[in-house]
C-alpha cells in the first residue's frame, strides 16, 4: 500500500481518532504518559492534517522531532534531578552518593531502552506507509539498480573494480549478499542496520585480508561487488528507511561509517548507469542529485515546467561541476515554477467562488533576492532543491484538485 | 588501591575525524600506528582499518573520543568524499614526501574540504613516509610547512613507520578543536539527566565477529 494510496483514502474518510489507535502489547511496559506522545505522533501523520504530501526530509526531520522531544519529555518528567544546588539538603555520604549516581544511570539506561522501543513500534506501525515513500525516488532507482544487476554493463562495471582475482572470494561474496533478503522481512530501522552491519562483516570475513589492508578502499571494492551479486530488490528504499528513520542521537560512529560504505557504493553504482538511464523516463546525468530533479512530479506532469533552453547535464564532468550546473538548473526552474504558481493564485483570486488559499510557507526569500545563480554556495543547493520541491508539490496538488 | 572520594566526572566528547589522500600514501598505516600505540584503550574495530576510533585526554576533566574515518583514494571513488566529510569535525590531509604528486592532490582536496566541508572544521596537512627521507624525499618540508601557514592548517611530517610525529599529530588535532559549546551542553546536559556526550554503545549484530 503506497503512501500516495493511503493519503487519498484518508482524504476521503472520516478523521481515525486516538482511540483509533490500538498499539502492540509490547508498548504496555512503556509509561502511559509516553503511550499517548506515541498514539499523538501516529494520529498526527495518519491524519490528513498536512495539505500536501510530505516529502521524504520532512518525513524524517518529524520522526527526528518526535524521537527527540520524547526524549527530552521522558528525561525531564521522569527522571529525579539532581539536587546539588539546594544548600539545605544535608551533606550526603560518598556511599550514598555512588547509590544516586547509580539509580540516576539506570533510569537513564531505561529512557534509552524505552526510546529504542517507541521506535520499533512506531516505525512499525506506519511501515506500509512509510517504506519506499511515493514522494521520493527510492523505487525508481531500485527499480535502475535491478535493471543494471541484470544487464551487460554490469560485467564492465566489475572489470573495473580491483578486487582480486580468486574465485572462492568471489563465491564467498555470493553467499554474503544473501543475507540482504533478511532486509525484506524487518519492519524497523534498528533491525535492518543490523543486517547492513552483519553484511559488512561478513564481507571483512570474506576477504579474509589483515587489518592493515582493510581500509576504505578495499571495503568500497568488496561492497560494490557484494551489492552487485544480489539479486533481490528494494536496496536503496531499506538504506533510505534506516538513514531517514533511526533515531540518528542513538546511531554509533561505526554503524555510520558503515551506514555510509553502503550509501557509497550505491551511489557509485547508480552514477555507472548513464546507459540505462536513456531507456528510462529519468534523465541521463552522473550525479544521482539529478535524478531527484529529473524524477520530481513536476517534470512528468507539467511539461510546460521543462526549460528547453537547459542545457543538458554534461556527462563528462566532475561530480563538482555537475553540481554546479544543478544549481543553475535548479534557479531558472525555481523562478519559473514561482511565476506558475503567481499566476496561478491570480488566477485563483479572480474567480471566487474557486478560490483556492495558499497553503504552506512562502517562497525562500534568500532564492527571490539573489540576483544570479552563480552567486549560490555549493551547500544552498540542497535548500534550492528541497524548497522546489516543496513548491512543485503545492502546484501539483492545486492542479489535481481542479 | 580502596577510596572513598567520588570519582572525577570527566566529559568525553566524540569528534569527527575524516582521513583524505591519495591510495598509496599510507593513511590507515597512520591512523592504526597511532591506535596501536595507544595500548591502554586500543581494541578490534569490526570494520577493519576503515573505522577507528581513540580516546584522548584534553585535561583532566575532558577527554576527546575520535573517530577516524578512512575514505577510498583512489580517483574512481573521489566524488563519494563528500558523503564521508559530512558533519566532520576535523580531517587529516595526507601526502607522500616521496611523491610530489601526491601533494597537488592534497592540496585540491584542502581546497575542496575548505569549499564544501562545515565550517571551522579543523585541518591538517601531514607528509608521511618520514622515514624515507634521506634517500627519497622529493617534496622540500619547508615548501609544504608554507603552504600549511598560508591556508592556516596544521602541519606535520609523520612515518607511519617509525611513529615519529604520529602522536603529535592527533594530539595537535585535538587540542585545536572548539570544544566549549559541546562540553557546556555535555555538561549542562548530564545535570539534566540527558546523556549528549557520547553515543550509546551498538549491541553486537547477531552473526557477526570481530577477528
Amino acid at each position: 500500500m503506497s503512501f500516495l494510496n493511503s493519503w487519498r483514502a484518508v482524504k476521503y474518510t472520516n478523521k481515525p481518532k486516538e482511540e483509533d489507535i490500538k498499539l502492540p502489547n509490547s508498548a504496555s511496559n512503556l509509561p502511559t504518559t509516553v503511550q499517548a506522545c506515541v498514539i499523538q505522533f501516529i494520529s498526527s501523520l495518519v491524519s490528513p492534517v498536512h495539505p500536501q504530501l510530505l516529502s521524504p526530509e520532512e518525513l524524517a526531520k518529524a520522526f527526528q522531532n518526535f524521537y527527540k522531544h520524547t526524549d527530552e519529555f521522558i528525561a525531564s518528567t521522569l527522571i529525579p534531578q539532581p539536587s546539588s544546588k539546594d544548600q539545605n539538603v544535608p551533606l550526603l555520604f560518598p556511599e550514598e552518593i555512588d547509590a544516586q549516581k547509580k539509580a540516576r544511570q539506570h533510569l537513564l539506561n531505561q529512557k534509552d531502552e524505552w526510546m529504542d522501543q517507541i521506535e520499533d513500534i512506531v516505525c512499525e506501525y506506519l511501515y506500509d506507509r512509510i517504506f519506499c515513500l511515493s514522494t521520493s525516488t527510492d523505487a525508481a532507482k531500485d527499480d535502475l539498480l535491478k535493471k543494471f544487476i541484470a544487464s551487460e554493463e554490469k560485467k564492465e562495471l566489475i572489470n573495473c573494480i580491483p578486487i582480486p582475482d580468486d574465485e572462492k572470494l568471489t563465491n564467498r561474496l555470493h553467499e554474503v549478499s544473501e543475507a540482504f533478503f533478511a532486509l525484506d522481512e524487518q519492519h524497523t530501522p534498528r533491525s535492518k542496520i543490523n543486517t547492513f552491519m552483519t553484511v559488512n562483516s561478513s564481507i571483512l570475513n570474506a576477504s579474509q585480508l589483515p587489518q592493515e589492508e582493510l581500509n576504505a578502499d578495499s571495503l568500497l571494492n568488496l561492497t560494490i561487488y557484494c551489492i552487485l551479486c544480489y539479486p533481490g530488490f528494494h536496496l536503496i528504499s531499506h538504506l533510505n528507511f534506516v538513514l531517514r528513520f533511526r533515531n540518528a542521537d542513538f546511531l554509533s560512529g561505526e554503524q555510520r561509517y558503515c551506514l555510509t560504505t553502503f550509501e557509497a557504493a550505491l551511489t557509485f553504482i547508480l552514477r555507472a548507469c548513464p546507459n540505462l538511464l536513456t531507456q528510462s523516463s529519468i534523465q541521463p546525468s552522473d550525479d544521482p542529485l539529478s535524478l531527484e530533479v529529473a524524477n520530481s512530479e513536476t517534470v512528468s506532469t507539467s511539461n510546460s515546467l521543462h526549460d528547453p533552453s537547459a542545457e543538458p547535464y554534461p556527462v563528462n564532468r566532475s561530480s563538482l561541476s555537475n553540481l554546479r550546473n544543478l544549481g543553475l538548473a535548479l534557479e531558472k526552474s525555481y523562478a519559473s515554477l514561482l511565476s506558475k504558481v503567481a499566476n496561478h493564485t491570480a488566477k485563483s483570486s479572480e474567480d471566487s467562488s474557486n478560490s483556492v488559499e495558499f497553503v504552506g510557507d512562502p517562497p525562500l526569500e534568500r532564492f527571490l533576492t539573489v540576483s544570479d545563480a552563480s552567486d549560490l554556495k555549493i551547500g544552498e543547493i540542497e535548500l534550492l532543491l528541497s524548497d522546489y520541491k516543496r513548491l512543485a508539490r503545492l502546484l501539483f496538488e492545486k492542479n489535481g484538485n481542479q | 588501591m580502596a577510596s572513598n572520594t567520588a570519582p572525577k566526572n570527566v566529559v568525553t566528547i566524540n569528534q569527527k575525524l575524516v582521513l583524505l589522500g591519495d591510495s598509496a600514501v599510507g593513511k590507515s598505516s597512520l591512523v592504526l600506528r597511532f591506535v596501536k600505540d595507544q595500548f591502554d584503550d586500543y581494541r578490534e574495530s569490526t570494520i577493519g582499518a576503515a573505522f577507528l576510533t581513540q580516546t584522548l585526554p584534553i585535561d583532566e576533566n575532558t577527554s576527546v573520543k575520535l573517530e577516524i574515518w578512512d575514505t577510498a583514494g583512489q580517483e574512481r571513488y573521489k566524488s563519494l568524499a563528500p558523503m564521508y566529510y559530512r558533519n566532520a569535525n576535523c580531517a587529516i590531509v595526507v601526502y607522500d614526501i616521496t611523491q610530489a604528486a601526491s601533494l597537488e592532490k592534497a592540496k585540491s582536496w584542502i581546497k575542496e574540504l575548505q569549499r564544501q566541508a562545515p565550517e571551522g572544521i579543523v585541518i591538517a596537512l601531514a607528509g608521511n613516509k618520514l622515514d624515507l627521507a634521506q634517500e627519497r624525499r622529493a617534496v622540500e618540508k619547508a615548501d609544504a610547512e608554507a603552504y600549511a601557514a598560508e591556508a592556516n592548517l596544521l602541519f606535520f611530517e609523520t612515518s607511519a613507520k617509525t611513529a615519529e610525529n604520529v602522536n603529535e599529530l592527533f594530539t595537535a588535532i585535538a587540542k585545536k578543536l572548539p570544544l566549549e559549546d559541546k562540553l557546556n551542553q555535555a555538561r549542562g546536559a548530564v545535570n539534566r539527566g540527558v546523556n549528549l556526550s557520547e553515543a550509546r554503545p551498538a549491541a553486537q549484530p547477531s552473526g557477526s565477529c570481530s577477528c
